[in-house]
């Protein structure tokens, strides 16, 4: 037990590693950081015009189109971000060269994984501090009732919910070297699904069907509960536990994905290459 | 069948009926090694041979298709997961280009989980011996190959592995500075064993203690004729 906690802290060590190293690569591109932060709230103001033509109703929620999407905007740039470092965090070191010494350095591949979704996803955070910051102060978003400790442990289950995702599109770039189109394909289907920009109470069979296994559906309902309408543990529980089956279903079995694509890769050679 | 290397800990590599294939293609074909603590094995042969691909089975990059290699009595991935080999490849691409060669060998300090203390010792004096510490604090894409290559040995030499692989590590750097870094290696990595790969067979002859050559993916004893 006590070695598994050691092992499990080093691992941990190792993956903030690799954050402070993507952080410190991102901060040699602070131009083009600003710049994306501040697009972003740039895009928010569409947004805020497209929902004068949406009346408030039960639907989007009492605060009206703008602030259903905001929430939404800030929840899948948070999901995106970390799918896609996870996704990309083994095809990054192997572009850079890196992925060998670090595995020589005793760095597991999930630890690499794992340490490169840590940075986009607080980036990602940073930027919907900004949206909801941006809706308060310029757009007439209305967060007085927000519970923010319900509304960040329903995001971290969110995103630990859709992990499974991400680590499948690094499997997926160990056997095919691409994991952009997995991610890709993911962000698209969470958007669509998961209720980001409509209510999925407006999506025909088979689709809200389909939608009830989005992990980003039952995230964002309790995430818009908190922050809009005030929700607590209480009200978002059932939301939050339904998160908590569908990771502890889908994390091992991606994990293990991962492993036989990263053992398929020693055998075949490919581990490092590019 | 997986055939299981001995695992002997007084053996710092042990390398047994190791078979690599590619598809069809039999890169190493029933290699046997043993390199003991401390010993300096030089390895040569032509290009494309499979020198690069037995240094990769040694540390546990590659997952042989059949037989084993043992890092003092345990399976090579798990001598690599442990911190217990070094490798460097000449260091051209194996740096984050825009980051210092400072900041990359202390990204290699926490990935390795050396302690913060010891780290910041050993970077600095490891730089000096190797003749790269002016560069420290250039950002890696605007240091010379050679510049890369010796931080690369730095990089492989700072946990202090137990057994030190070097691919080449000599091929970017001037040859007035050869003799100087191989004679930090010597020193530096001295108690640790290490199997040297080169295609000089000369250079390899008197900077190891003997020298083994790898032909139609064996090895044979001596250099090459």
């Amino acid at each position: 037990m006590r070695r598994a906690l050691h092992r499990a802290g080093v691992a941990v060590r190792r993956s903030v590693a690799v954050a402070r190293r993507d952080l410190a690569l991102r901060r040699t591109y602070r131009a083009s950081l600003l710049l994306g932060l501040g697009s972003g709230v740039l895009g928010l103001l569409s947004y805020h015009f497209i929902g004068r033509l949406v009346e408030p109703g039960a639907a989007v929620g009492s605060q009206g189109y703008f602030g259903f999407v905001c929430v939404g905007l800030m929840v899948q740039g948070v999901v995106a971000a970390s799918l896609g470092g996870l996704g990309s965090g083994l095809a990054r070191e192997a572009n850079e060269g890196t992925l060998e010494p670090a595995l020589l350095a005793g760095a597991g591949p999930g630890s690499l994984i794992v340490g490169a979704a840590v940075t986009p996803a607080l980036l990602a955070l940073l930027q919907a501090g900004l949206y909801a910051a941006a809706g308060v102060g310029l757009l007439g978003l209305d967060l007085g009732a927000a519970r923010p400790a319900p509304a960040l442990l329903a995001l971290a289950l969110t995103v630990l919910a859709c992990a499974p995702v991400g680590l499948l599109a690094a499997a997926a770039w160990l056997w095919l070297r691409r994991p952009g189109a997995v991610t890709t394909l993911a962000v698209f289907g969470f958007g669509f699904l998961g209720g980001v920009y409509f209510p999925v109470g407006l999506l025909p069979e088979p689709w809200s069907q389909l939608a009830a296994w989005v992990p980003v559906e039952p995230g964002l309902s309790a995430i818009r509960a908190a922050l809009l309408e005030g929700a607590g543990f209480r009200e978002i529980g059932p939301a939050l536990a339904r998160l908590v089956v569908l990771a502890a279903v889908a994390l091992p079995i991606s994990a293990g994905v991962l492993r036989a694509a990263v053992e398929s890769a020693r055998r075949r050679g490919s581990l490092c290459h590019v | 069948m997986q055939v299981r290397a001995a695992r002997s800990r007084s053996e710092a590599l042990r390398i047994e009926g190791l078979v690599q294939r590619f598809g069809r293609r039999v890169v190493l074909d029933r290699v046997d090694l043993v390199v003991e603590p401390g010993e300096f094995v030089g390895l040569v042969g032509a290009n494309g041979v499979g020198k690069s691909t037995l240094l990769r089975c040694c540390a546990g990059i590659l997952q042989p298709s059949r037989g084993a290699a043992s890092v003092f009595g345990q399976r090579a991935a798990r001598a690599r997961r442990r911190g217990w080999i070094g490798l460097a490849a000449g260091g051209e691409h194996r740096f984050d280009r825009r980051l210092s060669l400072a900041a990359n060998l202390r990204h290699h300090a926490r990935l390795a989980a050396l302690p913060r203390r010891r780290a910041e010792a050993r970077i600095p004096e490891l730089a000096e011996a190797f003749g790269v510490a002016e560069h420290l604090d250039t950002p890696a894409a605007q240091c010379s190959s050679g510049a890369r290559a010796r931080a690369d040995l730095v990089r492989a030499l700072l946990p202090a592995p137990r057994l030190l692989l070097l691919d080449e590590p000599l091929r970017s750097i001037d040859a007035e500075s050869r003799a100087r870094v191989a004679a930090a290696l010597r020193e530096r990595a001295r108690g640790a064993a290490c199997v040297w790969v080169s295609h000089e067979a000369d250079d390899l002859a008197r900077r190891t203690q003997r020298v083994v050559r790898l032909e139609k993916g064996t090895l044979q004893p001596g250099p090459l004729p």
